[in-house]
């Protein structure tokens, strides 16, 4: 009697939440505001006929889109990782610098940390995957971002090897497109078509982003047009700051848990035979790499392996017709490190 | 782990299941269950933290089992030194700095790198308690490690409350918890309006106050006086949620808490609110030390004197900062004179929208308190010095509006929000920005209705679907509120 009368309450608490959970992930399931409930073949609609597009988890539609290309029947054995800085770098060209058998695809995130890089290269290497070629691309910025729960940078579930931490992804996005802030931000633009999207957090993506999905690769001619015709321009409205006069160097960014990361990744690429290049890249604060963190890098990587151009070309970084914003250089930039890089 | 975080829900779920369940009649399986559960929820913060709280078991549970005054002196120094160590002992070395370097002295070792362990002033408190009443014989000295353990370690009110009594909880603890289903409604209840409290008006009136103080221009009065009434506010809607949170799980296992909060924003005086506001922590200075110092029993004089080491051991309680020592003080003084008008009439009536124009004034005095408490430098407390008349002013206007708000008839509000919806409706995007006012007025609007009663949502409507409407929209709020990693304010202390 007492048991059921228990059971009875349990189920009556349950059923209580279901007028409000049950509309809820529905709404998550159906509309999938943040693409990561369904497969799409296409992740980036293309902003003539989508001028306000949210802005997606750009590990998820990395890992997403490759598991789709793989299935239809795509084959690939070169892999850039890195932030989303390394998105700049056109695979197809430095496919062109490594052997002929190269089949490259940009294996990036944003904000990457390097635990969650290492988990991607691990992923790679659990599915049987070959990495024959791999380019590491870093920032000192960017390696010291924490691992943080925003829904943009969270590693996706296909990752992870703990079954529940696909509830906890899923739990993270669906608060984020139930809560009256997106509510706030996506129905004038769905219903009336107008932005509203103040910073910070902003729920849309502002870029204007041409994608391929053959090889995850990312390009923004608009904005490239706009840089060269007038780069000063494009710097005042983007609000690019001005760099610094000066370098200055990053504190030490390499704790205990990013070394061993470090570690896992150069573990998978000695077991695979990969042949890498790791590029540190500049930044428009022209914060350059701590000497010890690049001693650990040499230790962990061999000095041959590691390029880094924090100090190089950190002048090169005032030119505001060479970076999208302090961070992201454009694709001639990239092109002249990756050159530099494999000695071309 | 936080009582609004879904690992709490699932760590709650599967307590519970097992509780009722597999463990329902077999008191000594719950009590391993409620014990591991409190570990776990403990170390959840940091494990390190479980050595103090082991500490502090075993050493209150040997030394009460045989009670005498040397055991007894012995444990409250051990259990107040562990305090000192641990909250105060940078304070005091950092003001002995201050004070040295005046002279010319340097002194750099009287500062200690410690991590100060979430509730310990809660649970070291209720440990004190128990040794000082086993040792008047109020109480037998638990026999029971595993019953003791539970007592000090109660994950309900580990990490900040309500101090429960030894012989309130202990006797719960010790005997066979029996299934009853309004119980546990009630205190499903109570931690629905607790989270709803917490997570859709706290924290976003504590992210709009953290803004104002660190980004708004203080001298300005009327943004000290918001200050104020906002934080007022955040810390009752916060520290109630817990405490609400606390005793509804509680009641799901069938335990009792007792009540910390009644209503005490509508007091009709601060002698009333003082009687309202975190009841068990003025309890515990009333019986293990107003009353050891003489109470009101050995003249004017020494009740003034008594009151004011209170007041004061309670403001330094709260924090080793110089604001809570000054809130501490703000009460000292504000306290005694209002006992000494007020004592001839003690409000036993019924709170009725009669009072409105004093509980507004209350509130006054209580939001000036609380702006003290807020702030963490000398000037922002010289801007609320500054802001006091237009503070003065603001109340006293508010509370003559007051007036006229008593002769409204009853239901005739409804109309008005009702006249207000087409405009809500044209309007949708500012009703969005602001949505946590319609939390507010929820809220605040249950509370009113249960003022004369014991929690919030005792009353709850007749007609069933009316009731579930309610809690629908309860569930609405936390499901559109936007997550905020924002700890409950007493969590620190």
């Amino acid at each position: 009697m007492v048991t059921r009368s228990i059971l009875r309450f349990l189920l009556k608490a349950v059923l209580l939440t279901l007028p409000v959970v049950v509309p809820a992930v529905a709404f998550y399931a159906i509309v999938d505001p943040f693409k990561s409930v369904g497969q799409y073949d296409c992740y980036f609609d293309s902003p003539q006929s989508h001028p306000f597009r949210i802005g997606l988890n750009k590990g998820m539609i990395t890992v997403r889109n490759y598991e789709q290309q793989v299935a239809r029947g795509g084959e690939y054995n070169a892999f850039i990782f890195g932030s989303s800085i390394s998105i700049y770098y056109d695979a197809t060209e430095w496919a062109q610098l490594l052997g002929e058998d190269a089949k490259p695809y940009h294996f990036d995130s944003s904000a990457e940390t390097l635990e969650r890089m290492a988990a991607k290269v691990e992923y790679l290497h659990r599915r049987g995957d070959s990495i024959k070629y791999a380019l590491v691309v870093l920032d000192p910025l960017v390696m010291n971002s924490p691992n943080n729960d925003n829904i943009a940078d969270i590693n996706p579930p296909e990752l992870s090897r703990n079954p529940l931490y696909g509830l906890k992804f899923h739990y993270l996005i669906f608060r984020a497109a139930t809560n009256v802030d997106f509510f706030r931000r996506w129905l004038p633009a769905v219903v009336r078509g107008e932005l509203h999207d103040p910073n910070p957090n902003p729920l849309f993506n502002p870029q204007p982003i041409i994608y391929d999905p053959v090889t995850n690769s990312e390009s923004m001619p608009e904005w490239d047009r706009l840089i060269e015709e007038n780069p000063e321009a494009y710097a005042h409205i983007r609000r690019i700051v001005a760099a610094p006069s000066s370098a200055s160097v990053s504190e030490p960014v390499l704790t205990a848990e990013r070394i061993q990361a470090l570690q896992r990744v150069a573990r998978v690429f000695a077991s695979q035979g990969t042949d890498y290049q790791i590029i540190i890249g500049p930044n428009r604060m022209k914060v350059t790499l701590n000497p010890a963190d690049l001693r650990q890098f040499h230790g962990i990587f061999t000095p041959e392996r590691v390029h880094d151009y924090t100090t190089l070309y950190a002048p090169l970084t005032e030119s505001d017709s060479l970076l999208y914003d302090r961070t992201h250089y454009r694709p001639p930039f990239a092109h002249r490190l990756l050159r530099r890089c494999y000695k071309q | 782990m936080q009582f609004t975080e879904i690992g709490f829900a699932l760590l709650l779920g599967v307590v519970w299941v097992l509780y009722w369940l597999p463990l329902r009649g077999r008191l000594m399986g719950q009590n391993v269950l409620l014990l591991a559960a409190s570990y776990l929820f403990y170390g959840w913060w940091d494990w390190r933290f479980l050595g103090l709280i082991l500490l502090t078991t075993l050493s209150t549970y040997l030394l009460a089992l045989r009670p005498s005054r040397p055991s007894t002196a012995a444990n409250v120094v051990l259990n107040l030194g562990i305090l000192l160590a641990f909250k105060y002992f940078n304070f005091f070395g950092e003001n002995l700095q201050r004070l040295f370097a005046l002279v010319g002295w340097e002194l750099d070792w009287v500062t200690l790198d410690v991590l100060l362990p979430v509730g310990i002033s809660f649970y070291t408190f209720q440990a004190i308690g128990y040794s000082v009443d086993v040792h008047r014989r109020r109480i037998e000295p638990c026999r029971n490690p595993l019953t003791f353990a539970v007592f000090i370690a109660y994950f309900p009110q580990l990490v900040a409350g309500p101090i429960e009594k030894a012989s309130q909880l202990l006797p719960q603890l010790a005997s066979n918890r029996q299934w009853h289903r309004a119980q546990a409604v009630s205190g499903l209840r109570m931690v629905l309006f607790g989270v709803v409290k917490k997570v859709c008006v706290a924290n976003l009136l504590g992210y709009r106050v953290d803004m104002i103080f660190s980004q708004w221009d203080l001298d300005n009065p009327l943004i000290c006086l918001r200050a104020g009434v906002m934080f007022a506010l955040q810390i009752y809607f916060d520290f109630s949620a817990y405490s609400e949170i606390a005793r509804g799980t509680s009641r799901l296992l069938g335990i009792e808490l007792m009540t910390n909060f009644r209503f005490p924003y509508f007091s009709r005086n601060v002698v009333e609110f003082w009687q309202r506001w975190h009841i068990s922590l003025m309890l515990w200075f009333r019986d293990y030390l107003y009353i050891p110092l003489g109470g009101n029993r050995r003249g004017f004089g020494r009740t003034v004197a008594n009151t004011v080491v209170v007041f004061l051991l309670s403001g330094l309680w709260h924090g080793a900062e110089w604001n809570f020592v000054l809130w501490g003080a703000y009460w000292a003084l504000i306290y005694p004179v209002a006992k000494m008008w007020l004592h001839r009439c003690p409000p036993s009536e019924p709170i009725t929208v009669r009072h409105l124009p004093q509980i507004i004034l209350t509130f006054g005095v209580v939001a000036f308190g609380f702006f003290i408490f807020r702030c963490t430098q000398p000037r922002e407390v010289l801007s609320g010095l500054y802001a006091l008349p237009v503070y003065v002013a603001a109340f006293v206007a508010a509370a003559v509006a007051a007036r006229g708000v008593r002769f409204l008839r009853p239901g005739r509000g409804w109309w008005g929000l009702l006249a207000l919806l087409p405009l809500a409706l044209l309007q949708w995007h500012r009703v969005l920005e602001n949505w946590w006012l319609i939390s507010l007025a929820l809220v605040v609007t249950v509370e009113w209705r249960n003022r004369n009663l014991d929690y919030p949502m005792e009353r709850m409507p007749q007609r069933r679907m009316v009731r579930y409407a309610f809690y629908w929209a309860c569930m609405l709020l936390l499901l559109v509120s936007e997550d905020m990693d924002i700890s409950f304010i007493y969590f620190q202390f």
